[in-house]
């Protein structure tokens, strides 16, 4: 409220007393003059503080309603959640969790709501159990199919590598350098 | 002669051109089959010539289409449905891989481009392998020839002449998308050459090691296309989509995904047959698979069976075609390499398990359980769904719980998998190597949960990782300049340019990997670190996110040359700069566009769509502050210098020596 006095005085004024007279009243005068002089302090001590009113904060709904709704596939999309998808079946489904955000339902009723309706087909991520359940246990199966393999296949490749040479006795280097000798005649 | 008539005409020779093209490539792939059986071993040269000739017939066959998107000929139907008059011209002329049909004439326009420089490139090196390598080629040209022209055949006139045509797909009126298909396409049909080299070897019994270093070429740049083409998907959709997102784990991206991850399996593994004589018959059931999945991206998209496995029956005869087409490709490439694959036993053993090749296996099983988890997450619930009538999806927030810890592992792997030597590594300098590297990783976990805010268990995990990596690619490459200037007594600046572009292979490979920890931490900065809010804003109001300010200056009206939008204007308070979100409408669609505006800096992308008016003057704003984005991007470049670098390296001087010295004995 004391920001007030930074307000330029006319709209004020305006907006309290639209009467005519009323314009040339002393109390108008001192208002201004307390506003250039407000300014005047503003701007030498405060001259960064920018002079706008509190920022826009998200309501709260919206934020709880996006929370749910970037789990459901909008029907009508290719594997769009509705939080992201512009077509108006999603914005109706949007719609449909605020309300019954609005209404006390918790995030699983909401969820379950939509599955009754829809199946399992609305949720991004696959129900653990039935049909589901093979798309969660697969990638472990595989790892450990391929994994044992690529293991077995080391394993079976495996050779340690040959155990030091023994150093040649000076007989058999003798015999090497006699063959060598052969060789180059 | 009226210009209308002579454009009528371009049409008409573009379709034939391309029944002559399908022709031709058809005696391309029966050349060395009947030179084979006649006995006439020159006949087989007709499948060379035959290749820049099915390119020619292609180019002209493309042109004239492209020629009728430019004149607005809307007696083609597929000009009438994908152009209209008020497009601008830049994207008539890319309205031509704008649908289904001009896609796969894009597809098979490419592949006789590769088939040609493959001819070209060949006849020299392996001038006796090329026939069959092209042939392959050839019967691939003809398999799409067959889609396009008696299927889905973009040159199909209709009548009466409609005055104007519909219009492109707006999501695809915009840069990143106009380049976004040919590049993946380049990588897709790229495959196609290692998987004729793979099969002309299985048939002719070609030597791995003179194979080998051909097909690694071929393979990285197609691998290197595919990374483009996927990095400017994610590019596309980050600001044309207006979600924030760039990467939703669609169908459509897994299906461009499955082959990249292979793909990347078989860029390893193949150097692990070139240098040390292992993996033969792996490799070569690397190059199919990930030939085959190129083929299986391209028809998941094309086919329409994504959005319903029912529309892929709307059109009964194409759907059959693209099934019978996978299955011949399947069963003829998988039938020659079980019959064949065992031709060389002549594999090298293992001598320790602590060794690159070693950890290089380790690195084709992950990466091989990435891929099928992918596969399975995108074709099992179209399968379901076919056979039993039962719906699910499966959607992003599965495969980020289930890739997220696959990738963690293929970075630790790709951390200490250079610094293990061939063969055999000796444990105690492996530690002191891994010490410091270590230290920086924990301390970087240490600090991201001590200072940051908390986040999933994968972020600290995954910065330490990249952290790791990041300084064993450091100390790695100061260790081998160091070593040069005290052996040679080198400055420094000559010392790292020479390390470099003394082993252009292995330091490539070090910038790609280099560029996939920056895009490791833009990952974890945007996709953990991110701040959103969605706030209805009057002119004047001003939004706080993260540290930074908007005020929202209001709409005004724009029209585009075949759209209407509406503009919203943010100023950054702390910058001054202002970002312009879209929304628009364009002419015959019903749905609603956006474009969002960004601010981005190499810290922070700040992301702004404007979503829907909300009464009076104030309208629902999505904001957004996405950490490291810009790392990501980043990353792609500095994959690309490195594979540039290493494509630029010679073949391996002792691929060559072993190539004389192998083609003696067999003569």
């Amino acid at each position: 409220m004391i920001f007030m006095i930074f307000l330029p005085p006319m709209d004020t004024d305006k907006h309290r007393l639209p009467s005519r007279e009323h314009a040339f009243s002393p109390f108008f005068n001192l208002r201004s003059s307390a506003f250039i002089c407000g300014s005047i302090f503003l701007s030498i001590f405060f001259i960064t503080v920018p002079a706008f009113a509190a920022p826009v904060t998200e309501d709260p709904l919206e934020r709880q309603m996006l929370d749910i709704a970037k789990d459901l596939r909008c029907a009508v999309c290719q594997n769009q959640p509705i939080s992201e998808s512009n077509a108006d079946l999603a914005r109706d489904m949007r719609n449909i969790v605020r309300e019954q955000i609005q209404a006390g339902k918790s995030r699983e009723e909401i969820i379950n709501y939509f599955v009754e309706r829809y199946g399992d087909y609305v949720l991004l991520n696959p129900p653990t159990r039935g049909p589901g359940a093979v798309v969660w246990l697969a990638p472990l199966a595989l790892l450990l199919v391929v994994g044992i393999s690529g293991f077995v296949f080391l394993r079976h490749r495996l050779k340690p590598s040959l155990p030091p040479v023994p150093k040649l006795s000076s007989e058999d280097t003798a015999r090497v350098r006699a063959a060598r000798k052969q060789n180059r005649a | 002669m009226p210009a209308n008539i002579l454009s009528l005409n371009l049409v008409e020779l573009g379709h034939f051109c391309a029944y002559l093209a399908m022709l031709v490539a058809l005696v391309q792939g029966l050349a060395p089959i009947v030179a084979h059986y006649l006995k006439q071993p020159r006949l087989a040269q007709l499948s060379v010539n035959g290749s820049v000739a099915v390119f020619a017939l292609t180019t002209i066959g493309g042109l004239g289409l492209i020629h009728a998107f430019v004149t607005s000929n809307f007696s083609v139907e597929y000009v009438a449905v994908n152009s209209n008059t008020l497009l601008p011209m830049f994207y008539k002329v890319a309205a031509l891989w704008g649908g289904h049909e001009g896609s796969l004439y894009l597809w098979v326009w490419v592949l006789t481009l590769y088939t040609m420089i493959v001819g070209w490139h060949g006849r020299r090196q392996y001038p006796e392998h090329l026939p069959v390598i092209l042939a392959v080629q050839g019967w691939l040209v003809v398999g799409f020839f067959g889609l396009i022209l008696f299927l889905s055949n973009p040159f199909d006139r209709l009548f009466p002449i409609p005055a104007d045509g519909h219009d492109l797909n707006p999501l695809l009126q915009d840069p990143g998308m106009v380049f976004h298909p040919p590049m993946l396409y380049l990588g897709y049909v790229g495959f196609s050459v290692p998987f004729a080299f793979a099969m002309t070897a299985l048939i002719t019994r070609w030597r791995s090691e003179l194979w080998i270093g051909l097909i690694r070429r071929w393979a990285l740049i197609a691998w290197g296309f595919l990374t483009t083409g996927i990095l400017l998907g994610g590019w596309w959709a980050y600001y044309e989509l207006g979600w924030g997102g760039y990467w939703a784990w669609d169908p459509v991206e897994n299906a461009s995904f499955m082959p990249w991850l292979l793909g990347t399996a078989l860029v390893h593994s193949i150097t692990v047959q070139d240098r040390r004589r292992m993996l033969h018959a792996w490799n070569i059931f690397l190059v199919i698979s990930t030939f085959s999945l190129s083929l299986l991206g391209t028809f998941l998209v094309r086919s329409g069976v994504l959005s319903s496995v029912h529309a892929f029956a709307v059109d009964p005869g194409r759907g059959a075609y693209i099934l019978a087409f996978m299955t011949i490709v399947l069963t003829v490439s998988f039938g020659i390499f079980m019959a064949r694959a065992r031709y060389q036993q002549a594999e090298e053993a293992i001598t320790s398990l602590l060794s690159r090749e070693s950890l290089f296996v380790w690195n084709n099983v992950m990466f091989t359980v990435a891929c099928a988890s992918v596969l399975l997450g995108t074709l099992y619930p179209l399968a379901l769904d076919a056979l039993s009538g039962q719906k699910i999806t499966v959607g992003a927030p599965y495969f980020n719980i289930v890739m997220v810890p696959i990738f963690l592992v293929l970075i630790l792997l790709m951390s200490v998998g250079p610094l293990v030597p061939w063969r055999k590594a000796n444990l105690e300098r492996l530690r002191t190597r891994l010490l410091w590297p270590l230290l920086i990783g924990v301390a970087a976990v240490v600090a991201m949960l001590v200072f940051l805010r908390p986040v999933h268990w994968t972020g600290p995990v995954a910065v330490g990782l990249a952290l790791f990596a990041l300084a064993n690619l450091i100390t790695e490459f100061s260790r081998a300049i160091r070593q040069r200037r005290i052996q040679l007594n080198e400055p420094l600046g000559r010392a790292c340019l020479k390390t470099v572009l003394g082993n252009r292979r292995h330091y490539g490979g070090m910038i790609v990997h280099f560029g996939i920890v920056i895009i490791a931490l833009g990952l974890v900065g945007s996709g953990l670190f991110r701040s959103e809010l969605s706030v209805n804003m009057a002119p004047g109001d001003v939004v706080e996110i993260a540290g930074e300010r908007l005020r929202f200056e209001g709409v005004t009206a724009l029209r585009g040359p075949n759209y209407d939008a509406i503009q919203g204007r943010l100023v950054l308070l702390d910058s001054g700069r202002m970002v312009t979100p879209e929304r628009r409408r364009y002419m015959r669609q019903e749905m609603p566009m956006t474009e969002s505006g960004i601010d981005s800096t190499l810290l922070r992308d700040v992301y702004v769509a404007l979503a829907e008016a909300s009464g009076g003057d104030k309208w629902a704003v999505h904001v957004y502050v996405n950490p490291l984005v810009r790392f990501i991007w980043t990353g792609g470049v500095i994959i690309l210098s490195g594979l540039f670098l290493s494509l630029s390296g010679r073949r391996r001087a002792r691929g060559n020596e072993t190539t004389e010295a192998a083609a003696q004995p067999a003569k």
